[in-house]
């Protein structure tokens, strides 16, 4: 399985209005994925959700293979938004909104991608952070994981390898049990005052801890 | 233009969407714009906008995907000029 996760607050000022900043929607949305955000009540939160699921694909398919495009547009997202695809590579997509508030409209989106089964599907959320956002959302996931593997989340380690040529000089995050990798495919996310996670399944792990 | 300029004037548009400021008083060559400025892939799409703006260029996705550090940007400009 490969995932990638990518969260957007919707509250942010570089995420308001952006629906209506035409060359910058025209550079990111391909055009079918255009007529549906415009055709949204929310156009604002209708375009941060394919992006964000465009991120997230982005950051499945560098698994794969490390020269993926980052380019927004690389990326088509289906109409219903169950799906996002980078060349023959199709992935499921979960976005995430929570209940709309009394602005009427929901506070982020949290767009999961992921391959594999879709009865496989990670485990996934997103929140508010605590002030170190990466701590955060580092930690929410370290709590996920060790609840999946029934152990004390202080076992578990979030790395980063370093990488020459990939987007920040580091590889995908990845999972250590008392210092030593686990298979399940990890992803974090943050942005504004959200953080977000992803993983795939690491109970198969359980029998060992 | 020259490089000297390209690169001040790189730097400059870079600057408001820099989320590590303090990176920004050691910018060399080198930088990562992602790693180290912190800018975002959302902001990076502004970035590109606005270096089109500027120096009057087009840039297509395949172009800004190969841009990694602020070299890498002031590379970009000068091949197109």
């Amino acid at each position: 399985m490969i995932v990638g996760n990518d969260v957007v607050d919707l509250d942010d000022p570089e995420a308001r209005g952006a629906a209506r900043r035409d060359r910058f929607v025209r550079r990111i949305l391909r055009p079918a994925e255009r007529r549906a955000v415009e055709a949204s009540s929310d156009p604002d939160a209708a375009l941060w959700a394919r992006f964000a699921a465009k991120e997230a694909a982005y950051k499945a398919a560098v698994r794969l293979h490390g020269g993926a495009p980052s380019a927004p547009a690389a990326y088509e997202v289906a109409e219903d938004l169950a799906w996002v695809r980078l060349h023959a590579l199709r992935l499921h997509l979960v976005v995430e909104t929570p209940a709309p508030r009394a602005s009427g409209r929901p506070a982020f989106v949290h767009a999961v991608a992921f391959s594999g089964d879709w009865d496989d599907r990670p485990r996934f959320a997103a929140g508010p952070h605590r002030g170190d956002p990466g701590a955060d959302a580092r930690s929410l996931l370290a709590e996920s994981a060790a609840a999946s593997l029934g152990c004390d989340p202080s076992r578990l380690r979030i790395v980063r390898d370093p990488i020459a040529g990939s987007w920040d000089g580091f590889g995908p995050p990845r999972l250590h049990l008392d210092g030593l990798p686990l298979p399940a495919p990890v992803s974090l996310s943050h942005h504004g005052r959200f953080v977000a996670y992803a993983h795939g399944a690491v109970a198969q792990r359980r029998r060992h801890v | 233009m020259m490089q000297t300029e390209v690169f001040e004037k790189v730097v400059g548009i870079l600057k408001p969407f820099v989320r590590e400021p303090e990176a920004l008083e050691r910018v060399g060559p080198d930088t990562s714009i992602l790693g180290d400025l912190k800018v975002n892939s959302a902001r990076l799409v502004d970035v590109v906008l606005e270096m089109e703006d500027a120096f009057g260029i087009a840039i297509s996705d395949e172009e800004a995907d190969s841009v990694r550090s602020v070299g890498d940007a002031v590379s970009l400009v000068l091949r197109k000029r």
